[in-house]
């Protein structure tokens, strides 16, 4: 059976054979009788042989296919028995031709065996394609659907031509497919041979919406591959009129709707809309001489983007140059140009521009009244222009205006229940409201020289990026205040300071301050004995690396830094000799990443006699909370001044990582460089 | 570009030069005829830049109107932790310590920062969601001011993706390919579209160092390249430097005039060399010199910002005073976009919470989310939000699990492919939608799964083209930025 029908999808293939061959042998004829007897006619005997072998091959696979191929109906039947009237028309033709050869009963039989040919023909491609495949195209053009679609009857007048064009030419009586038959209410009531294809009010649950959205390559998905497919817009219509079926007879103004309908009648729309034609290159050539740029919006549509290329020069007379092209528009960008209000009646030219840019112009309501009318206008943007209140009569006139653009206007001002009230639906667009963002808070200033040691001065300069920002510094560690100097250029440092920087701006929040410590070296330190050995691996010099006037850098392996891990420091500072002293700095390094972390305190005490010590200063210092990058920290430690010539210094190391720290508890590391003495 | 070379100037076969010839000949003759010259190879550097800005798509070639004329990418690179910031899981805190269901990872490759875990400790946000704007889209506190523009974003909670590590996953995301050496989304833009400005490149790049991780994963290069196509069509960074476009600034004691000079010189030996060779790479050398020369006036006036007003600053926070940060170059994308740019790739790195996630996360948002929402609201008041698409979103999402120990107060997350959540507003995009749903674990998609591919084709369908018919042909294959798969997301199309 499989096997049978196997051979009998031939038939599409096979029954253009005897059509184009019988029809050449009564070309060939015709001709012939035209040129007079005198022309030799064709080998009838071989090509009428040939046109019967193929017919009979054609109408038995023929037979075969309508057992098996899903095909029904009246129409089938006449197919059929045209067929074979066909295939007995041919032998009956032969034996004319042998018995009359050339009289007029012989041409006469032949032409009404072409004419068989013909109607056989039509009627099985009838069946493939749907009766109505020929006048469809007349048919659909002419469709006459309502002004107001919205007084659409859904099934008959919306849904039923999408079934049309893309489902019908399978399911119709001749060919029902899946025994289903899409072309009137009684099939889509029946069903096909799984039952119901919907489910009202629940298009996931009915079979036909689920099928339509199968993905493109799975087998049940409909239409099957190779078929005109659905678009987008038409499956989410179908969708929707499933979910919300209230029979077959409602009008569409009485259903909820949802984006997807409004989606769906745009396009139904622009399908019905008047052709019109793309501006040819010499169009788009004159407009770019004019000082345009035009974009063709896609390959398939005549529609243009025209934005002016130059707005700076740009004239207002060539505006005019845009009339020609102008059903073709869908978008125009006239922003920041010169526009003169008197000559914007051309805008009123644009019948289906939909976006209209004429933000930072001198436009005012009065040169827009041209716009009023314009059906298809949905975005006009008017930022920056000096439109007021006057434009309303013309946004009237505005049908599907969705969105208006007012940043800047005079109609900024207006509130949103207003707009809401008289221009329903409509998005209207202001500024942002900057106090929502409070008065933030600035970043710190930038403290920047070229070293931190020095020994004479110190060229110091404050940087920062704020274009109207104003910096107030200290140079004894104090957090600046109002009176404090405001920076106005660079700045010598002569004596070992703490430079504190504090950024204000009018409206916002003064930044944190910033600090640094530039370090002058006063009286050289002698020797260091260290009371707390160094790490075998960061001992550098010893002590005496601390004395060298040399800064380590952020990179603690650089040979410069005294490690220690897991233990705080003490160490002793000589002087050599009695000197006045007032401060000492030390420096260390900050790198969590590499479990360094800075002090949590440093206590300074002195001495004269290296036995009897007294505290110059003791501080403590928060531990950090999160992981930073690596820097060096300087701590300035003073107190009154007096005569010493031993320096006690030890620095609490924080010893273990703290708990917010990747690996916390684990041994930690102190480095420590430099000690200066002032 | 070499296989142009190699074609054009050596292996012309007999049916090109025949077809070249007659077309060429006839098209000459009635040229002639209609009173105007043809249009060929001229040795005027104005000739080449206005090969430039065509793209092989523009001229009416597009297929569908476009929504989009320009992008703005917020690349968040690190891979953005969704179950703090985007994707509510009450239930993984409802769990936290208890073991991830083997029933819900099934069998999901992970990398080898966590293979080696004995356990995978589930863990929730520290940070409480709640609803905002009438969409009523679900945030959570680390992003306040996004919250405030929700109403404008389609936020795609069902991202997914092949890659499981950091470069192979961004290298996925910006050329479609997980190896490198395909063509970037923006060197496919400028072949495509072509330039909207001649003193701009079409494609910029902007770089951010984010508080959250700052010794994270790297950048390189390449992943704003160019690939097989033009070298016309690569990024260009912008620096946050003295010198934004490196070796653009024209040496001491040397003025415009003579730069000029040397540049209509050098573009003329060039031109020769053209005829002779017939690499096309020359006329690109030539279109370049003449970009650069334009840049040294365009690119000092768009990094300038101390014209912007305070206002600008507020609304983009106060690190947008500070070049180089997040915040400044949003600034810098929204001047870019005014001046026509036609894809504009920021990346913003520290993104990848591995350990430390709850404090590290909390800056690294706090970076971006002021100047993200601001870019947002100050399109939208331009109205430049009609036709330019944002996107903001990383290469992947993290885990539910923590990573290492997991304590009162700290966990971390690694790199997760099943789901992500990624933000798009503007371009025709569907505004104050969530689309797709992850499952209470947040660990597998539930509804709606959107393929990178996907993503790319929906992006690519906003600027008018059809991701399947963009082809180009390199060494005999011809190569999709979607490769062979992607599907358009349809349901998030305005």
């Amino acid at each position: 059976m499989d096997a049978l029908l196997y051979f009998g999808r031939f038939h599409p293939l096979l029954l253009h054979l005897p059509i184009g061959i019988l029809l050449y042998v009564y070309l060939h004829w015709g001709y012939a009788q035209l040129l007079g007897r005198k022309q030799r006619p064709p080998n009838f005997n071989f090509a009428l042989g040939v046109g019967l072998a193929t017919s009979l091959a054609t109408t038995i696979t023929g037979l075969l296919l309508a057992n098996g191929g899903g095909y029904e109906g009246e129409l089938l039947e006449r197919h059929k028995y045209a067929g074979i009237a066909v295939t007995l028309g041919v032998p009956l033709v032969w034996w004319a031709y042998r018995r009359w050869k050339n009289r007029g009963a012989f041409g006469l039989l032949f032409t009404a065996l072409i004419g068989l040919v013909a109607v056989t023909g039509h009627l099985g491609g009838s069946l493939t394609h749907g009766e109505d495949f020929l006048t469809r195209p007349l048919r659909i053009r002419g469709q006459t659907l309502p002004k107001n679609l919205q007084e659409a009857h859904v099934f008959e007048q919306l849904v039923l031509p999408i079934v049309e064009r893309k489902c019908v030419s399978c399911h119709n009586p001749q060919k029902a497919k899946g025994e289903l038959l899409l072309h009137d209410l009684n099939g889509w009531r029946r069903g096909g041979e799984n039952g119901q294809i919907l489910v009202a009010g629940m298009a996931e649950e009915s079979p036909l919406i689920q099928r339509i959205f199968l993905p493109k390559g799975d087998e049940q998905h409909m239409p099957p591959s190779g078929k005109l497919q659905l678009t987008v817009n038409e499956k989410n219509f179908l969708r929707w009129w499933v979910d919300s079926m209230d029979g077959y007879e409602a009008r569409l103004e009485s259903l909820a709707q949802t984006p997807a309908v409004a989606a769906y009648l745009d396009e139904l729309r622009a399908s019905n809309a008047p052709q019109i034609d793309a501006p040819s290159p010499r169009e788009i050539q004159r407009l770019r001489q004019g000082g345009f740029l035009v974009e063709k919006l896609s390959a398939n549509a005549p529609w243009i983007a025209v934005a002016v290329a130059e707005p700076d020069s740009f004239s207002t007379d060539a505006l005019s140059v845009l009339r020609r092209v102008g059903p073709a528009i869908r978008e125009l960008n006239l922003a920041k140009t010169g526009l003169e209000k008197e000559r914007l009646h051309v805008l009123g030219k644009l019948p289906h521009l939909q976006r209209l840019d004429l933000s930072h112009t001198a436009v005012s309501a009065a040169s827009l009244t041209g716009l009023a009318g314009l059906e298809n206008l949905a975005v006009l943007n008017l930022v920056g222009t000096r439109v007021d209140t006057s434009i309303f009569t013309t946004l009237r006139q505005l049908p599907r205006l969705e969105k208006l653009y007012v940043w800047r206007t005079p109609l900024e001002q207006i509130k949103g229940a207003f707009w809401e009230q008289h221009f329903p639906g409509l998005e209207v667009i202001g500024g942002v409201d900057v106090a929502q963002f409070g008065r933030p808070k600035l970043v710190a200033p930038l403290i920047v020289a070229e070293a931190e040691l020095f020994v004479d001065s110190l060229l110091i300069e404050l940087e920062t990026k704020a274009p109207r920002g104003e910096i107030r510094y200290t140079l004894d560690g104090s957090t600046p205040g109002e009176d404090s100097p405001v920076y106005t250029g660079p700045f010598h440092l002569r004596a070992t300071s703490e430079v504190r920087a504090v950024l204000a701006m009018d409206g916002w929040e003064d930044s944190d301050p910033v600090s640094k410590v530039f370090m002058k070296s006063g009286v050289p330190v002698a020797r260091i004995d260290l009371a707390t050995a160094p790490n075998e691996k960061y001992r550098a010099e010893g002590g005496a690396t601390l004395a060298d006037l040399e800064k380590g850098s952020t990179d603690f392996s650089d040979g410069k830094w005294l490690g220690f891990e897991g233990k705080d420091l003490r160490l002793t500072a000589d002087l050599g000799a009695v000197h006045e002293i007032s401060g000492v700095t030390i420096g260390a390094l900050n790198a969590p990443g590499a479990y360094i972390h800075l002090p949590l305190s440093i206590s300074v005490a002195s001495s004269v006699d290296g036995d009897t010590f007294t505290p110059l200063q003791r501080r403590q210092y928060p531990a950090a909370t999160e992981l930073t990058e690596p820097g060096v920290r300087n701590y300035l430690l003073s107190g009154t001044p007096r005569a010493a010539r031993f320096l006690r210094i030890e620095v609490e190391s924080q010893r273990v990582n703290p708990p917010w720290h990747p690996a916390p508890g684990a041994n930690c590391w102190l480095f420590v460089d430099e000690v200066l003495v002032e | 570009m070499h296989k142009e070379f190699g074609t054009r100037a050596y292996q012309m076969n007999r049916r090109a030069f025949l077809a070249k010839s007659a077309l060429g000949l006839g098209t000459a003759a009635l040229g002639g005829l209609l009173g105007c010259t043809p249009s060929g190879p001229t040795d005027d550097p104005a000739a080449a830049m206005a090969q430039r800005l065509s793209g092989v798509l523009s001229e009416g070639k597009l297929h569908f109107a476009p929504k989009a004329r320009r992008v703005i990418y917020l690349f968040q690179s690190g891979g953005p932790s969704q179950l703090e910031l985007f994707d509510h899981k009450p239930l993984l805190n409802q769990l936290r310590g208890q073991d991830l269901p083997e029933a819900i990872r099934r069998g999901q490759r992970l990398t080898g920062m966590t293979s080696g875990q004995d356990a995978f400790p589930l863990v929730g946000s520290l940070y409480p969601f709640r609803r905002h704007g009438e969409s009523g889209a679900e945030l959570s506190d680390l992003l306040p001011h996004t919250a405030r523009v929700v109403d404008d974003l389609c936020i795609i909670r069902s991202m997914h993706t092949e890659a499981i590590n950091h470069d192979p996953a961004i290298t996925f995301f910006q050329t479609g390919s997980q190896q490198s050496g395909r063509p970037s989304i923006g060197s496919w833009l400028s072949y495509g579209l072509g330039s909207m400005n001649e003193n701009l490149p079409t494609f910029t790049v902007l770089l951010s160092r984010g508080t959250g991780r700052k010794f994270g994963q790297p950048l390189y290069s390449r992943l704003w390249g160019n690939g097989f196509l033009h070298s016309l069509h690569q990024g260009v960074q912008f620096r946050a430097a003295k010198d934004p476009v490196l070796f653009l600034r024209d040496p001491e004691g040397m003025d415009r005039a003579g730069r000029r000079r040397m540049i209509d010189l050098v573009a003329e030996l060039n031109h020769r060399h053209e005829q002779e060779f017939g690499d096309p790479e020359i006329s690109g050398r030539i279109a370049q010199y003449e970009m650069a020369y334009r840049m040294q006036t365009s690119v000092p006036e768009i990094m300038d910002t101390s014209g912007e007003p305070d206002y600008v600053y507020k609304m983009y926070g106060p690190e947008s005073m500070q070049a180089g940060t997040f915040a400044a170059n949003a600034l810098l994308a929204r001047r870019l976009a005014e001046r026509g740019v036609r894809f504009i790739q920021l990346y913003h790195m520290g993104w990848d919470q591995h350990d430390n996630l709850p404090s590290a996360i909390k800056n690294q948002a706090r970076d971006v989310d002021q100047a993200s929402a601001a870019l947002v609201m100050d399109l939208k008041q331009r109205g430049m939000l009609e036709d330019t698409l944002v996107i903001w979103g990383g290469e992947f999402g993290r885990t539910n699990y923590s990573q290492g120990v997991l304590t009162n107060t700290n966990y971390g997350r690694d790199h997760h492919p099943r789901c992500f959540t990624i933000w798009m507003a503007g371009g025709g995009i569907k505004p104050g939608i969530t689309y797709g749903k992850t499952d209470e674990y947040g660990y597998n998609i539930l509804e709606n799964p959107v393929h990178v591919h996907d993503f790319q084709a929906t992006l690519l369908h906003q600027l008018g083209i059809d991701h399947e018919k963009f082809t180009y042909k390199y060494q005999g294959r011809r190569f999709r930025l979607t490769d062979v798969s992607g599907e358009v997301i349809h349901d998030i199309l305005s």
